[in-house]
């Protein structure tokens, strides 16, 4: 079911907002596509439960070490 | 880029949804429990001086974004890294409390419902203001604080009757570590989070004093804080609102009137709505300038839609659980730390060097031409 949310929310994004605008300079165009194709496979792993690395963690250890937290 | 300013007035109204945001629901530190409202005090004191240096920033280059500052102070290369921090802290917060947003909703009213369809529903709303521009959200917050306000006063007023004054005490039992502990939590959330609006400072028209907004918004923020800590504090007691995941919620729910007027818990989702959008739009908005900026495109607009996509995705793997949401904002004051307070001063004292540094050699100039003369 996630899964399906996750395609129909891309496929709108692809009609309704990426390729009405084809005229774009191509930088903004790349930018875009990059984006949204990182957002796409991050939240598609999500979807199929695969435990994609959050930053918290990392973070958390850091600043642990930094400031000498317990 | 397109400037878009609104008026001081608007611009303060933002600035105190901000503050308002997520605190709503989330509730502030409660390490100092029966003397939060202390620490709240002492928290917005400290961000006093912290805020002015956001002010002078935006008052030494008026009408520019952090982004374009950055870049015109410290250089090209160390501008855009600069940019690039700004921006994977802007997306984080806006993930952050989308994230807030989810789990509240699903603990208190959907949990049947998967967080991802939450997050699409707010996430999809925010790029709708986001994109509408400055001058629609400055209305828009217009709108909003006139019913965050209501619900506010309406809550303490129908709480009059289940409040315990006697919860306020003993004062001061907490020892200075404690108390220093829940001041710094609360300076850097809500508080210094505002850093985020310097990456909409551009809206800030250049008759507007920044001081003055900034001022303003701390002074009202700060006394809507307060009183929401103190109704939470006097209905539930320090032992509640520590056990308690959202106080405010717990809160609205006890008020019952003559057994007529009962479960007005919702009012408090509904600020949680007004304000949250408002929070994570100008995240939204930061995050998206400083990625056009990053990559030299004219419009911001045009990034709002897969910035708030790679957001949605951070927001769905930054926590296992609700536990987990909880156990990070004890570290989170620290991380920010670079972002709130050690990146601005690099930029203000750029600032003020390069802007000094500018008028001594106009002077010199005026000065030569003057001798020729």
């Amino acid at each position: 079911m996630l899964t399906l949310i996750v395609v129909l929310l891309y496929a709108a994004v692809v009609v309704l907002d990426l390729l009405p605008f084809d005229k774009r300079p191509k930088m903004q165009n790349a930018v875009y596509c990059a984006l949204l194709l990182i957002s796409f496979v991050v939240l598609l792993l999500f979807s199929f439960g695969v435990e994609v690395p959050s930053p918290s963690g990392p973070i958390q250890s850091f600043v642990q070490a930094l400031f000498k937290l317990e | 880029m397109q400037k878009e300013a609104i008026p001081g007035r608007q611009i303060i109204i933002i600035l105190i949804l901000f503050l308002f945001g997520s605190s709503v629901v989330m509730g502030v530190s409660t390490t100092a429990e029966q003397d939060a409202w202390i620490t709240l005090l002492i928290g917005a004191a400290l961000f006093i001086p912290v805020a002015l240096v956001y002010a002078r920033i935006t008052r030494l280059y008026p009408e520019k974004d952090i982004f374009e500052i950055c870049e015109t102070v410290v250089g090209k290369i160390a501008g855009k890294i600069i940019t690039v921090l700004f921006c994977l802290y802007a997306i984080h917060l806006t993930a952050l409390v989308i994230r807030n947003f989810s789990e509240f909703f699903q603990i208190v009213a959907l949990p049947q419902t998967p967080q991802l369809v939450m997050m699409i529903a707010v996430l999809l709303v925010t790029i709708y203001l986001a994109r509408s521009g400055m001058e629609t959200m400055g209305r828009w917050a217009l709108v909003a604080l006139v019913f965050v306000l209501f619900i506010v006063v309406f809550t303490i007023v129908f709480s009059i009757d289940k409040m315990d004054t006697e919860n306020i005490l003993p004062l001061m039992t907490h020892d200075l570590s404690e108390m220093a502990t829940g001041s710094f939590e609360i300076f850097s959330f809500p508080y210094a989070e505002t850093v985020l609006f310097l990456g909409m400072a551009g809206a800030i028209r250049k008759k507007d004093s920044p001081y003055k907004i900034y001022m303003y918004a701390i002074l009202f923020g700060t006394m809507i804080l307060l009183s929401i800590i103190l109704r939470n504090l006097f209905v539930l007691g320090p032992a509640m609102i520590s056990s308690n995941y959202f106080p405010s919620y717990t809160t609205a729910r006890i008020v019952n009137v003559a057994d007529f007027l009962s479960r007005i818990e919702g009012t408090i989702s509904l600020n949680l709505i007004l304000a949250g959008l408002v929070k994570i739009t100008v995240c939204l908005m930061a995050a998206s300038k400083g990625t056009a900026r990053l990559f030299g495109i004219q419009d911001y607009r045009q990034v709002v839609m897969p910035v708030g996509l790679i957001a949605l995705a951070l927001c769905a793997i930054v926590y296992q659980n609700t536990m987990e949401m909880f156990a990070f904002i004890r570290f989170y004051p620290y991380y920010t730390l670079p972002f709130q307070i050690i990146l601005p001063l690099v930029i203000w004292l750029a600032a003020e060097i390069k802007t000094r540094s500018h008028k001594k050699r106009k002077s010199h100039k005026k000065a030569k031409k003057a001798r020729l003369a």
